[in-house]
């Protein structure tokens, strides 16, 4: 069953391109192209509702708090790159997620699959951390990348989500060991590298080229906060 | 710099002392006029009149000086032409002498008023009367003196008054230069001075208004830009064909992406002159991050500073770029701690390096090595955005020659930047 979703956003052409490309992967894109138009045809019940920030006739925020206040359908907003106080202030007002343009189409896609799926059950525990094209789930133990379950042992999932945990923050193998909670019985400290690996292997784009945990000579591994920029 | 209130002040000051020498010197040397002359002549004559005449007896003229100090309440003595005392009553006087006439007839002493009236037979005419103690030439300087000084005194709060409101209006004028432009001066009065704070106003509104034009047109620029490089980036995940010809396509967009980044960045510090939000900042993380991105090898020590992540991340991305571009082969990236309060950020390249004249230039905007035009060797906004950024958190950026060739870009950044709560 196709999913609806309704794409507020001026340009026209931008907005006729990604409904192409949603199109083959199950989604059926309604297009306004003002906010009073969009805010109308709301009614109509979508699943997932993308804004751009910057529309002629109202703000993105107002079209944000306005959509907010008549219903919780998730709401991924795009800006403008760089703006961190226009992502807090989308946030704040309701936004589920934001994607500053020009976005990759992929990542666009990823993101409003994760909103959809923490849609459908009633949100239980924990949100899940994100990281871009990644998900992590502590609650399910699962980990995502574009909206596709990795696999992880348990051991891998402890040790991601003990980086994940302090991203932008060099992590000593001591200081990681402390953080690996658990019913850890074998001998972590040597294997660690090798679990790195693993775990890259599963969610590095290019497990060769890392984006996602960093290793530092002589200090550690990182995980890194911005991780699918091109 | 003589201040403007002493110079008003002194100078005034200066324009009473003068008035009061010059008033003085007029009243001790007041010269006798022809109209006063005449009124002498014409005293001397009634005088001469009323005294005996030269070849009466001496006794006769005695009665009529004594006659006249009575009626006087004076000193009163008669000469003949040599000065020698033909008659007195009361105290001695003084005898006249040659010089008198210039003096003029009524003379001011310090305790006496004498009067000096040269008779038509040739006798002359001498009365003084001695003043009340204080009211001599002295106790009128001195009067005279203590008015200067309180007028001194009373125009010194009118000088600072006046003097101060310029100098308020200077402060507000010193705030819009450091990019306060919210700055207004208090419009006091409806002089120069109030003119002046009016005209300053207007400016600033007006400099506020082009400023803030010109961040939005910028602003609608870069969304602009954005419109077409967003759908350009749709278009191309969605053209089939050669992987490579893609990701240069990608390059490309990210690059031309980072341009309009960069030049909204610049002009956002610009606007703003401080640090938006600030938090702890890994930097080796954010090295190891950024150097993942471009290539590179990190190595160091963790270092915290506060700061704004999206401008150290866009610091260090420069940096690395610039080596990448500009070196040749690997790129290497040092962060160490510097002390308690410093932070330092090194990446080194082995490229040709920078000639020693270019050092510093090569952190000005879009500055190009010469010799090179339109090779796309510039350095565009690149390390004049590191250098700006630097600052921003109370650092700086310099370029050093490497040891062994090359060029070591260095980065110090404080690690609680001035004016951070």
């Amino acid at each position: 069953m196709a999913q609806r979703l309704l794409m507020i956003e001026d340009d026209g052409g931008l907005a006729r391109l990604v409904a192409e490309y949603l199109a083959p992967v199950g989604f059926e894109v309604t297009v306004a192209g003002t906010a009073e138009e969009g805010l109308r045809r709301r009614a109509e019940g979508f699943d997932v509702v993308l804004l751009d920030v910057m529309l002629p006739d109202l703000d993105g925020f107002e079209a944000c708090r306005r959509i907010r206040a008549a219903s919780d359908v998730p709401v991924i907003m795009l800006t403008a790159r760089g703006d961190d106080e226009d992502r807090i202030a989308g946030l704040e007002i309701g936004a589920d997620d934001y994607l500053p343009k020009p976005f990759n189409p992929r990542e666009l896609l990823a993101r409003i699959r994760a909103v959809l799926r923490r849609r459908r059950p009633e949100q239980g525990g924990a949100a899940p951390l994100r990281f871009g094209r990644l998900e992590i789930d502590e609650g399910a133990r699962t980990v995502f990348l574009d909206g596709e379950e990795r696999t992880l042992t348990a051991h891998q999932f402890e040790l991601l989500l003990a980086l994940a945990r302090s991203p932008g923050r060099v992590l000593g193998r001591e200081a990681l060991l402390a953080r690996v909670r658990g019913d850890v019985i074998e001998s972590f400290d040597r294997s660690i590298d090798v679990h790195v690996s693993r775990i890259r292997a599963a969610i590095e784009d290019d497990p060769r080229r890392p984006r996602r945990i960093l290793t530092v000579r002589g200090a550690g591994y990182v995980f890194a906060k911005k991780q699918d920029e091109d | 710099m003589r201040r403007l209130w002493l110079q008003i002040y002194l100078t005034v000051v200066g324009v009473l002392f003068l008035l009061t020498l010059l008033a003085a010197l007029a009243w001790l040397v007041h010269p006798t006029s022809p109209w006063e002359r005449d009124l002498a002549e014409r005293l001397a004559a009634t005088v001469g009149e009323l005294l005996p005449a030269p070849d009466r007896p001496a006794a006769e003229l005695q009665a009529a000086v004594e006659r006249l100090a009575t009626r006087l309440n004076a000193d009163v003595a008669v000469f003949d032409r040599g000065g020698h005392a033909l008659a007195g009553s009361g105290g001695p006087l003084a005898p006249p002498t040659p010089d008198d006439g210039s003096k003029g007839w009524l003379r001011h002493r310090a305790h006496s008023v004498t009067v000096t009236l040269p008779l038509p037979d040739g006798r002359v005419f001498v009365a003084g009367r001695a003043r009340p103690a204080g009211r001599g030439a002295l106790a009128f300087l001195v009067s005279l003196s203590l008015l200067a000084v309180a007028v001194a005194l009373g125009s010194w709060p009118l000088v600072r008054r006046l003097t101060r409101r310029l100098e308020r209006l200077r402060q507000h004028v010193e705030d819009l230069g450091r990019g306060d432009l919210g700055a207004r001066a208090p419009v006091e009065g409806r002089d120069e001075v109030a003119d002046l704070a009016c005209s300053f106003n207007r400016a600033a509104e007006r400099i506020e208004t082009l400023v803030q034009a010109q961040g939005l047109s910028l602003a609608f620029a870069s969304h602009e830009l954005r419109s077409p490089l967003a759908r350009l980036r749709v278009r191309l995940e969605m053209m089939t064909g050669d992987p490579a010809l893609r990701e240069g396509g990608r390059r490309d967009i990210a690059e031309l992406d980072g341009i309009v980044d960069e030049v909204l960045e610049a002009s956002r510090l610009e606007t703003r002159g401080g640090l938006g939000r600030t938090e702890t900042v890994d930097v080796l993380a954010l090295a190891a991050e950024e150097a993942a991105r471009s290539g590179g090898v990190v190595s160091g020590e963790p270092v915290e500073v506060s700061g704004d992540p999206r401008l150290l991340r866009r610091l260090l991305r420069n940096l690395l770029e610039n080596a990448r571009r500009h070196g040749d082969g690997e790129v290497e990236v040092r962060v160490e701690r510097r002390g308690g309060e410093w932070a330092r950020v090194r990446v080194l390249d082995r490229g040709p390096g920078v000639a020693e004249a270019e050092r510093d230039r090569i952190f000005e905007p879009f500055h190009r090595p010469p010799g090179r035009p339109g090779t796309g060797e510039g350095h565009g906004l690149g390390l004049a955005l590191v250098r700006q950024i630097a600052r921003a958190h109370g650092g700086e950026a310099r370029c050093l020659a490497r040891e062994g060739g090359g060029t070591v870009l260095e980065v110090d950044l404080r690690v609680r930047p001035p004016g951070i709560r």
